[in-house]
């Protein structure tokens, strides 16, 4: 329970704490030796877990051994198996294990070897296991106790596990649609829960969160929302959320699913936000090659042996696949940094980068104007992927990995893109792809049941600019709320990326929030990066732009994102600023000599001479 | 004898305390425990009290248990065969009675008078005979007065005058009805289930009454039920009040803005709330509300990181000079939610009330306070069966504290003696069974004792229309619920499971089973208060639904004796100055759908007659003041010396409910603790600390006497019951906490204090072992 205090131990409660403390003691020795004797599929040593356990059920070490000697009962007996004899035998070991597990957890709720020892018993359990209680039980404890994160995060689990039980019990064309039914029903049920859940107190991270996953789920399902659907529950959803910002202006939970329904949703996680067809002359060869260079929003691994790059011509139907490797831009560097809060055993054999290069064979080029198609294959354990994706995806896939097509017996990701060439300009040795609407990607996931998602589209301009004055309206009554002032930054950074008024919220969010003051500057700096390279960029009309001076602005930090329209660039002065890192110019590719303050941290590798001043 | 005492005491409990058939409760045990004695006669030794307490009320029971919690001899006596006084829950044939009048049983037949053998005062006594005003008709002698009762068929369309009947003439001939059950029959047939509330009374869950009721243990003899709703009536419909973050959160009748305004002005007081609870903890115990200043100077005297909050106070203090209004204003508080903070929240009983800023602010804290702590939600609680389970309650405390109670059992005289300064001293009470009893004090409900004479009423009386509506229909229900934005396709329901839901239920709107509501429409001269229950309190039966209608009587109101003397209309027996109560009833039933469905209406005028109070001293300036009021010498004539008995606190008056039209309990407690202090100092100044014995427990086994009582450890209560009860509460419960600890084995340590009954007692931090 939050916000109340723990009862003192009363004095005449002491002898019964210590008492309670020698049995646990006796006992605690009892199973050690029983353990050290190998005793392990003995059914006594469960009896005196089981003793243990309703003393206290925070032991993880009682647990463990449970499993032990459980793993070691399933092994002995296997003519009592689960698909043989349900209900008893092996499968009624792991219900007691359940009812025992509701017990201990409606003691202490809270307990992490709890709520996994569940998890494991339900995993053995297999096909047979029952969803339903496990949702009921989530339930209970949750209207005990709304924000205990345990059980939202079980419920997640068999919310996945649910999914996946869906796909297999029932194969067959029929029995599909009446799958589709049931599936979305349960989606249903969990948005009625959340709403639930927030109808009593609308600050819960959790309820929101779930709802927007399911929200997700729901709008992946084929043929369920049309747009127009789509867009009013969205403007339904808006409202809702619109009735507790009034209520409760300074919630962050309400502003993270404002900003997540206007910005993320339906939206891919993992977007390209820019490519570029870079020319590099190389001497030995004498003639000119190119690669394709593509920029994401994330860190991924780009599965190479299966990707591919098409590229159409306008004129007739010529359809060249192109061959060629990919490789991450920056291979050492992007892999070495990603990856190292990643504990070493669980790093990917892939690469993982948030920049990939695609070098064209000899004497394949992009021509004038074409369509570049990229059928790009993820790995999913590449990399840090943003927690959304890992939720969405990838425990619906690992689960099921039996059933899937073993083809997909990786979790992977297949996204098409599709890039136009322009006819024109063309600066230097660089080519900017403009990259169409990467949003509207189509989405193969795994190998099986493809999906697309494309429906839910609030991120368009009408809606963003509505919702801009809603915000400007609450501003009128409450100008102080920072989390109205953050969230029409991000609109503006939508709709217009370069409006003056931007910097001047920024600003101003620093004074109202001073305890996210870094957070705002770095905003700020952003915002100025893009709006200066912009403009020289533009400015920059008659030949190819060769430098970019952002000296003297205050900036703190230098967005690749940012910067990538000058991709291209030989020269850039960043000097006299409050730069900690050049990281910043990693995409910057063509960059041969940097302008910057004394210490700051270098870029690892430059090709041409840099200078400092 | 013995026997013809248990067997009136059966007949008692019969008449009036079984609400629901079979009722075979606790309740019924803890009667028969009591030493119920109706018209039975004492033993010699047995007739001598410290006070004899006479009436029933609410104040009455609550001086008489702390009394006789205290260690005094409490003589508890009532005219009528039921508890309850001017706060008592009648059942149907009670209320039949009462309406016309005739709650006070029959006088006692002159041969019972001879019981004692003695007619005349012996020399040296004078015997001041109270029954001769007021006994022949009970309405002047009440404070309630102009009662009518109508039954159905209960049209109040003018089409069908000859259609009213009247119930009140014939004393139970109802309308005519062929074969089957008239309704006037079934109600009589459900009497018993009836527990109808003269003056209703809902307790804030934080207040002066709870905290006594937790402390001295009475609550274990009651049950509460929390008041689902409060509603103010809007365009047609009814307005759920919002409680709590997430109730504006939900509400769908408040727009955008007006959530953020309620939620800015309602945080704004709670943050004045906290902070100023955090520097006095005495605000919290529902009385002393820190003023502005004080309230200002608290917040001023904040650390750093409360530096908004003092800027708050200081904010505050500057607005909180003005009105009421003013200061919703200064918050930007639009007109509707003025009046949903003035009417509904705040129950005000006039049209714009001159209150000032913090009045208004003091009303809101008050309910603010109470929230979340019982009923989840709600700040009010009502107790089940009727607000005199609260006085019941109180009577069994004092009847295990050697309070011996008679019921139809009034004082004919009182009998003074002429003490040692010349002065008429009160020494003892003749009842109307021809008794005579010894008391030195005599607390008595204004019922008993004639009003004064000589000083004239002041005119206008402020009085409270009450209008009593029994329906089929619930008039007070949840508007239909808001469509959640839940993208959920139409899935059959769950249907309730509940086979008898009522014509109401399935109307639309979720039922309300205790609710409050305000209504205020133009072109009536003061919002209406409306409390409604229904079955589940135990006070009607199932279908049915009780609801009271009370308004401040406008001032242009003829007095009381104009009024019931003046014509009347519709209603049959019914003055005009019921005509607004009764076309709000109408308005409800018609928008709820159901104008046929009132069965019986009820409806009286309270107002508030002369009490004693001013002669009491005020425990809050006088408690280090030796000073003895002017005693003035005898005079001839009866209220003359009763007067003069009255002004040396040998007779207290107690006061009337008071005339709220709104249904909280205010002030109650505190005119009780004003009574009781007195009595206890004035007590102890003539004979010593009160020796107070061994309390009876519950389970008869006596108890280790406690300390004495002395006047320093009342000079350090304050002005609450509870204060004044303190000595004895904490020794008790020290002693329960002792007991506890020996039947656990004991231990080394010394018990820290626990928390008993949830109520957190900051005064007592002394444990045991010190």
């Amino acid at each position: 329970m939050h916000n109340r205090r723990r009862k003192a131990t009363a004095g005449e409660a002491v002898p019964a704490i210590r008492e309670k403390a020698r049995r646990v003691t006796e006992l605690l020795k009892k199973l050690s030796k029983c353990r050290a004797e190998g005793a392990t599929g003995d059914d006594a040593a469960l009896q005196l877990t089981q003793r243990l356990i309703e003393i206290n059920p925070d032991f993880a070490f009682v647990w463990n051994f449970r499993r032990e000697i459980i793993r070691t009962l399933l092994k002995q007996g296997p003519e009592s198996d689960v698909t043989e004899d349900e209900g008893g035998g092996t499968g009624g070991l792991l219900c007691d294990e359940l009812s025992l597990l509701e017990g201990a957890l409606s003691q202490s709720p809270k307990a992490y070897c709890l709520w996994f020892h569940r998890w494991w018993t339900l995993l053995m359990q297999g096909v047979g296991r029952d969803l339903g209680r496990e949702l009921d039980l989530c339930t209970k404890l949750l209207t005990v106790d709304e924000r205990n994160f345990h059980c939202w995060n079980h419920r997640q689990l068999i919310v996945a596990m649910r999914k996946h039980a869906g796909n297999t019990t029932t194969p067959g064309h029929d029995a599909n649609g009446q799958q589709e039914d049931t599936a979305t029903r349960w989606l249903d049920d969990d948005l009625g829960f959340t709403c639930d859940m927030i109808e009593r107190n609308f600050s819960n991270y959790s309820a929101w969160h779930l709802r927007a996953l399911t929200r997700t789920q729901l709008s992946c399902r084929p043929g369920q929302h049309t747009t127009t659907g789509a867009t009013t529950s969205c403007q339904q959803e808006l409202q809702w959320i619109k009735q507790g910002v009034y209520t409760e202006p300074s919630d962050q939970s309400l502003w993270l699913y404002h900003c997540w329904l206007l910005h993320q949703a339906g939206r891919p996680p993992l977007r390209l936000v820019g490519a570029v067809v870079e020319s590099r002359s190389e001497p030995d060869k004498g003639d000119c090659r190119q690669s394709v260079l593509l920029f994401f929003s994330a860190a991924c691994s780009i599965d190479a042996t299966r990707s591919r790059v098409d590229i159409h011509q306008p004129e007739g139907d010529v359809h060249a696949r192109t061959s060629g490797a990919f490789s991450p831009l920056d291979a050492d560097a992007a892999s070495q940094r990603r990856n190292s809060r990643i504990p070493r055993q669980q790093r990917p054999l892939q690469p993982s980068s948030d920049a990939w290069r695609f070098d064209l064979d000899d004497g394949v080029s992009v021509p004038g104007r074409a369509t570049v198609i990229l059928h790009l294959r993820f790995t999913a354990h590449g990399g840090s992927l943003p927690s959304f994706y890992q939720a969405c995806f990838l425990p619906t896939l690992g689960i099921g990995g039996d059933t899937t097509p073993p083809a997909a017996h990786e979790p992977a990701l297949e996204v098409t893109y599709q890039c136009d060439v322009p006819g024109n300009p063309h600066r230097g040795s660089v080519l900017h792809l403009s990259v169409k609407d990467s949003c509207r990607a189509a989405y193969c996931i795994g190998g099986g049941g493809s999906s697309v998602r494309d429906e839910m589209q609030p991120s368009d301009g009408a809606l963003l600019e509505q919702e801009l004055a809603a915000v400007d309206e609450l501003l009128q009554i409450e100008p102080n709320c920072y989390y109205a002032v953050l969230a029409k930054c991000w609109l503006l950074e939508s709709l217009r990326p370069r409006d003056p008024l931007l910097l001047a919220n920024y600003k101003r969010l620093q004074t109202l929030d001073p305890l996210r003051r870094g957070f705002y500057q770095d905003c700020w700096s952003n915002a100025l990066v893009r709006m200066k390279v912009l403009e020289q960029v533009e400015r920059a009309t008659e030949g190819p732009l060769e430098a970019i001076d952002l000296s003297s602005l205050g900036l703190t930090c230098l967005g690749e994102q940012q910067l990538l329209p000058a991709h291209g660039i030989k020269r850039i002065d960043v000097s006299n600023n409050s730069i900690r890192t050049l990281v910043g110019l990693r995409w910057l590719t063509s960059l041969e000599e940097v302008v910057a303050d004394p210490g700051v941290q270098k870029l690892p590798k430059l090709r041409g001479s840099s200078s400092c001043r | 004898m013995a026997s013809e005492g248990f067997i009136d005491t059966l007949s008692t409990l019969e008449s009036w305390h079984f609400a629901c058939e079979g009722d075979q409760s606790p309740r019924f045990l803890a009667l028969v425990r009591r030493r119920n004695l109706s018209r039975m006669l004492l033993d010699e030794g047995e007739r001598e009290f410290d006070v004899c307490v006479v009436g029933t009320g609410l104040i009455e029971c609550l001086i008489a248990a702390s009394l006789s919690r205290c260690g005094l001899k409490v003589l508890h006596l009532d005219g009528r065969d039921y508890y309850g006084g001017n706060w008592s829950s009648l059942n149907y044939k009670q209320l039949k009675l009462w309406s016309q009048g005739r709650e006070q049983p029959e006088p006692p037949t002159d041969q019972q008078l001879q019981a004692d053998g003695q007619t005349a005062p012996p020399p040296g006594e004078e015997w001041v005979p109270l029954d001769d005003v007021g006994s022949d008709s009970g309405v002047t002698s009440s404070c309630f007065v102009d009662r009518f009762m109508a039954t159905e068929p209960f049209l109040l369309d003018e089409s069908e005058p000859a259609s009213a009947a009247s119930a009140s003439a014939s004393g139970g001939g109802g309308g005519g009805g062929g074969g089957c059950e008239t309704t006037e029959e079934r109600l009589v047939r459900q009497s018993n289930q009836f527990c109808v509330d003269v003056c209703p009374r809902l307790l804030y869950c934080r207040s002066d009454l709870v905290d006594i009721l937790l402390r001295s243990g009475v609550s274990r003899y009651l049950e509460f039920k929390g008041m689902e709703g409060l509603f103010t009536w809007s365009d047609g419909d009814w307005f759920r009040l919002p409680f709590s973050r997430s109730d504006i959160f939900q509400s769908s009748a408040l727009s955008l803005i007006e959530k953020r305004l309620l939620m800015k002005f309602l945080t704004s007081l709670t943050a004045a709330q906290s902070s100023a609870a955090f520097h006095t903890p005495k605000a919290l115990q529902g009385r002393d509300l820190p003023t502005a200043s004080t309230a200002a100077a608290a917040a001023a005297s904040d650390t750093d990181n409360e530096a908004e909050d003092s800027g708050d106070g200081g904010d505050e203090s500057g607005v909180l000079d003005g009105t009421w209004f003013e200061y919703m204003g200064s918050h930007q508080l639009t007109d509707r939610l003025q009046s949903l903070m003035t009417y509904g929240v705040c129950m005000g009983e006039e049209r714009h009330p001159q209150w000032t800023a913090r009045q208004g602010v003091d009303r809101v804290e008050r309910i603010i306070r109470s929230l979340g702590i019982y009923a989840a939600g709600s700040p009010f609680l009502y107790p089940m069966y009727g607000t005199a389970e609260l006085p019941q309650a109180f009577t069994r405390v004092c009847a295990l504290h050697r309070g011996l109670y008679m019921l139809r059992c009034r004082p004919t005289h009182i009998i003074a003696r002429q003490g040692d300064n010349e002065k008429n001293r009160l020494v003892g009470l003749r009842l109307d069974n021809g008794q005579t009893i010894q008391a030195s004090r005599l607390i008595s409900s204004p019922d008993y004792i004639p009003p004064p004479q000589t000083t004239p009423a002041p005119s206008p009386i402020p009085s409270v229309l009450h209008l009593i509506a029994l329906t089929d229909r619930a008039l007070l229900a949840d508007p239909s619920p808001r469509e959640r934005p839940s993208e959920a396709r139409t899935r059959p329901s769950p249907v309730p499971s509940d086979t008898e839901t009522t014509a109401s239920e399935t109307n639309g709107g979720g039922k309300v089973g205790v609710g409050a509501g305000a209504v205020l429409e133009d072109g009536m001269t003061n919002p209406v208060q409306l409390l409604q229950v229904d079955h589940t309190t135990g006070c009607c039966p199932r279908g049915l639904f009780l609801t009271h209608l009370c308004q401040r009587a406008p001032t242009t109101l003829p007095d009381a004796a104009a009024a019931s003397a003046a014509e009347c209309t519709r209603v049959d027996g019914a003055s005009p100055a019921f005509d607004e109560l009764v076309r709000v009833l109408q308005r409800l039933l018609e928008a709820r759908g159901g104008a046929q469905s009132c069965r019986v209406v009820v409806g009286y005028r309270q107002y508030v007659r002369r009490d004693s109070l001013d002669c009491l001293p005020d425990p809050a300036t006088d408690a280090q003041s030796a000073s003895e009021p002017p005693a003035e010498g005898p005079t001839s004539d009866v209220w003359g010396s009763l007067d003069g008995l009255v002004r040396q606190r040998d007779v207290i008056v107690c006061p009337d409910p008071p005339t709220q039209p709104s249904f909280p309990m205010q002030w109650e407690p505190q005119m009780a603790a004003k009574v009781v202090w007195s009595c206890l100092r004035d007590h102890i100044r003539e004979h010593g600390p009160i020796e107070m014995d061994a309390p009876v427990q519950p389970d008869g086994e006596p108890s280790p006497p406690l300390p004495p009582y002395t006047e320093g450890m009342l000079m350090s209560a304050c002005t609450s019951v509870v204060d004044i009860l303190q000595p004895v509460i904490s020794q008790l419960e020290q002693q329960a906490r002792e007991e506890q600890h020996q039947e656990q084995g004991g231990s080394d340590e010394a018990a820290e204090h626990n928390e008993q009954g949830g109520a957190a007692c900051d005064n007592q931090t002394d444990g045991p072992g010190k």
